[in-house]
């Protein structure tokens, strides 16, 4: 049992890595992106291509698809998101969903069905562990997945108290109307905003392909339990979401050892709890809605 | 100085398309007596889609409740009708039960979940569904995703099954139809519309917003349900994955969006016109499922009020007579 | 010498016309008070000349070049700075980083922040305070600094003395005096008093139009208030 315990806090360190460009653009922009997963798997697969036709190491190959997904997360801002979100909260829910659908089965044309995987081109450290005195292992790749969250999270909430731009995404999230009188380019902070998003979840994707598998359409899985790790870690707080990650894949894994069926189950549970508790917690809307009725 | 006014509801072309629809009706309701097989299993999609339309329209379009975990209802209303005709119950009959408990379980549900936001609340219904498939899963009657069939359907003969769905989905949709469209005739219509302009205000008047948003989220659920249970009489399998796929609300999202969100004519048109794709270019693979998602995306960007939107901007009409026209002495409109 | 000028300005609120074909040439350094009734379309006029609401006709002239296409955070570039009505400071943000924020425009000059402290010491104490902990009187300090960051050649204010004691109203406004040397100032202003005090020019607003443009000097109260409800409308 605690060998898998502690095999559920690193795979809540993925949760989190996975989740937190997520709940990045939801702060800043207000905006729920139903691509995230589709966009992660994009990043696994063009990974997996320059691995497998170019003989480039994901980590290497890293170095180049980081930037890309940056600038596919600025372009996405600034030519589709910024001008759907212009038309309500609800329209980007849509627009993302589309866009879901289009990346997936693209991906599904062009890879086919078939599962696949990095974890041939990382080498030994797909499978290479410490050993813990008592027996317990512990896989380095799973080390570096929190390490590597660990580290991000920290530079993203330096990078938005210290930074001027950091700054101005802040404000962007806060008043876009008052950044603008102020002098803040809050187009230029909202793409900004999301090419940093999109970084992260160029990260999610190659994790992803290096610690499981992956195929055209295991986007949808993985968007919501991202969602919902964010949700259980409290929306707009990022080391909420590295917690949130890490309960959901204890919820999981608590659901697993009671049902074999149980582990997702467990996850979906551990969420709807959540949200029960909150909206518990702000019982005032509840007895208002309450009293109305009584009215 | 007083200007004299009237207040009409009813305009001249929403006078023919009432006399139209009905003609329509009668037409549909004739037609096992001169189509093919293939052909009224086609029409029978038809009407189910026209229900999602509808169904997703009143959630989304009216009560701007957008929602990525509709196909839950879809998946229930399918599964309780297995289970139902299961127990012994006849398999219309246990198609009309089930809509009724989809129904009832959507009211339970609505208590927290209508209390979620924007795109918390559109995940969080996928969430929901993911978690009602994998609940389904665990029946043992169902055996995970090998399924199972409506074994009494089958002891109906084939054609006059298929002309009794085909009647039962035509009446399931003119219905539904109908009680939509009653619905935003009444009052909570009128609060609809004035929770779709303003939220603040319409509290602000005294609209029990809650309420209305769960009247509809209930008969959207209850719609749904329908659509899935007879979609599960035509089909005859009931296979979880396919009845819980996020495939269904794309569908819906696209009908809706295509056809005119928060439009009443848009929906029918938006399910009219994803029936035509499918039926031409469902054959194609995932280019098809590419196109629906090109299409929303393209459609949410730049043609947001949809075909139908679009074409009463343009020429002014209004087929079916939900609003009010103001009509002012010596105007001549 | 004129630096600021509106050409046959039209500014909607969806249907409803809020400033109608307004012309006007303010001078450099000129501090201008703009007073008016509520609703009379004043603070939708700085918010169009600010960039932060589309005029549907006309032009905005700062030293001969057309701004009207510019944004809001362009104009700021350029040096048009508005105190927002409502001071809309970044409330989970401390005085110093609202500060900081506010020279983002990066244009140059003598404002920093330690300027800012030195105009406003009562914000001293309070610089790593968040914004919503602050007084109303340290709000609109801030608020004032913060646009003073950005080293406008011409500052417009929204209302600094609403929901203000008015000691603190006093403490602003000296503050401000000893800030606007040299600097084009605009002002929307409840208290006639202190706009006659502090203005070099009058101008009246009503329904959308000027209908009065005095300088400060040569304008009674009387004239001022009358003009207020529209009874000497034309009178220039």
């Amino acid at each position: 049992m605690l060998s898998n315990l502690i095999q559920a806090i690193f795979l809540g360190g993925y949760y989190a890595m996975m989740a937190c460009g997520l709940s990045f653009m939801f702060s800043v922009m207000r905006i729920i992106n139903l691509a995230h997963g589709s966009l992660a798997i994009l990043s696994a697969y063009l990974l997996f291509v320059l691995a497998s036709k170019f003989g480039i190491n994901p980590f290497i190959g890293l170095l180049i698809i980081i930037p890309v997904m940056a600038a596919i997360g600025w372009l996405l801002q600034r030519r589709v998101l910024d001008r759907s979100a212009r038309s309500g909260e609800l329209l980007p829910v849509l627009t993302t969903f589309g866009l879901a659908i289009v990346l997936d089965n693209l991906m599904f044309q062009r890879f086919g069905a078939d599962t696949r995987s990095l974890a041939p081109y990382i080498g030994d450290l797909s499978w290479d562990s410490y050993t813990l005195p008592g027996g317990l292992f512990i896989g380095k790749l799973q080390i570096l997945i929190l390490v590597t969250v660990i580290v991000v999270i920290g530079a993203l909430q330096l990078f938005l108290k210290r930074t001027q731009l950091g700054r101005s995404i802040r404000a962007t999230a806060m008043d876009p109307d008052t950044a603008g009188i102020v002098g803040i380019d809050a187009k230029r902070a909202s793409a900004a905003a999301a090419a940093i998003a999109m970084a992260t979840v160029a990260l999610a994707g190659a994790f992803l392909g290096m610690r499981a598998t992956f195929e055209p359409y295991s986007g949808g899985p993985q968007l919501l339990s991202a969602f919902e790790a964010t949700v259980i870690g409290g929306l707009g707080s990022l080391w909420g979401t590295l917690a949130g990650g890490v309960i959901l894949a204890v919820a999981q894994t608590l659901g697993a050892s009671v049902h074999p069926q149980g582990f997702l189950l467990g996850g979906h549970v551990a969420f709807l709890l959540v949200l029960f508790f909150r909206l518990y917690r702000n019982r005032e809307i509840v007895f208002a809605w309450l009293k109305r009725r009584q009215a | 100085m007083t200007t004299a006014f009237t207040v009409e509801r009813w305009t001249p072309a929403s006078r023919v398309s009432f006399v139209v629809i009905a003609f329509v009706i009668a037409a549909m309701a004739a037609a096992p007596l001169m189509l093919r097989a293939g052909n009224l299993d086609r029409l029978t999609a038809l009407f189910i889609y026209i229900m999602l339309a509808a169904m997703w329209n009143a959630l989304a379009g009216y009560g701007g409740l957008v929602s990525i975990g509709q196909q839950m209802f879809f998946g229930l209303g399918a599964y309780f009708t297995v289970r139902l005709a299961d127990f012994g119950m006849n398999p219309f009959a246990s198609t009309i039960a089930s809509a009724f408990i989809v129904g009832g379980i959507a009211w339970a549900v609505s208590y927290f979940m209508l209390h979620l936001k924007g795109g918390e609340f559109a995940i969080g219904m996928w969430v929901l569904a993911e978690l009602t498939h994998l609940l389904i899963n665990l029946d043992r009657l169902i055996q995970g995703e090998t399924g199972t069939s409506l074994i009494s359907m089958n002891g109906y003969e084939a054609d006059s099954r298929r002309i009794a769905i085909y009647l039962f989905a035509l009446a399931a949709m003119v219905l539904l139809l109908g009680i939509l469209y009653a619905l935003l005739r009444s009052k909570s219509g009128a609060a609809i519309q004035a929770i779709r302009d303003n939220e603040v205000a319409a509290i602000s008047v005294g609209v029990d917003v809650i309420q209305t948003k769960r009247k509809l989220f209930v008969l959207a659920a209850f719609g749904i349900g329908l659509a899935g249970a007879l979609w599960l009489c035509s089909a005859l399998t009931f296979q979880p994955k396919t009845y819980f796929s996020v495939q269904w609300t794309a569908y819906m999202i696209f009908m809706v969006l295509v056809g005119g969100i928060g439009k009443f004519e848009g929906a029918i048109i938006g399910a009219v016109l994803f029936f035509l794709i499918e039926t031409w270019f469902g054959a194609s693979g995932v280019w098809y499922l590419i196109g629906l998602g090109l299409a929303a995306v393209i459609f949410s960007l730049y043609f947001p009020k949809g075909i139908w939107g679009a074409i009463e901007q343009r020429f002014g009409i209004s087929l079916l007579p939900i609003g009010y026209k103001l009509i002012i002495q010596g105007d001549k409109k | 010498m004129t630096q600021f000028v509106l050409e046959n300005l039209d500014v909607r609120h969806g249907q409803l016309k809020a400033v109608k074909d307004v012309n006007l040439s303010i001078g450099r350094g000129e501090i201008l008070a703009l007073v008016g009734a509520n609703g009379a379309g004043k603070s939708t006029l700085l918010r169009s000349l600010a960039g932060a609401h589309k005029a549907s006709a006309g032009r905005i002239l700062l030293d001969g070049n057309d701004i009207s296409g510019l944004t809001s955070f362009q104009r700021v570039k350029a040096g048009v700075s508005l105190v927002p009505e409502g001071r809309k400071l970044f409330q989970d943000m401390s005085v110093e980083e609202n500060l900081i924020l506010g020279g983002i425009a990066g244009r140059g000059g003598s404002w920093t922040v330690a300027k800012v402290f030195e105009a406003f010491p009562n914000l001293v104490k309070r610089r790593n305070a968040k914004a919503s902990t602050l007084s109303g009187g340290e709000q609109q300090a801030t608020a004032i600094g913060r646009a003073l960051m950005s080293n406008p050649t011409v500052l417009m204010l929204d209302e600094i003395s609403l929901g203000l004691s008015p000691a603190a109203v006093d403490l602003v406004y000296a503050s401000l005096n000893t800030v606007k040397a040299g600097t084009t100032i605009v002002l929307v202003e409840q208290e006639l008093s202190r706009a006659l005090q502090f203005a070099t020019r009058i101008v009246c607003m009503l329904e959308g139009q000027f209908v009065l443009d005095r300088p400060a000097k040569a304008v009674t109260r009387e004239e001022v208030t009358a003009s207020y409800f529209g009874k000497n409308r034309g009178a220039h």
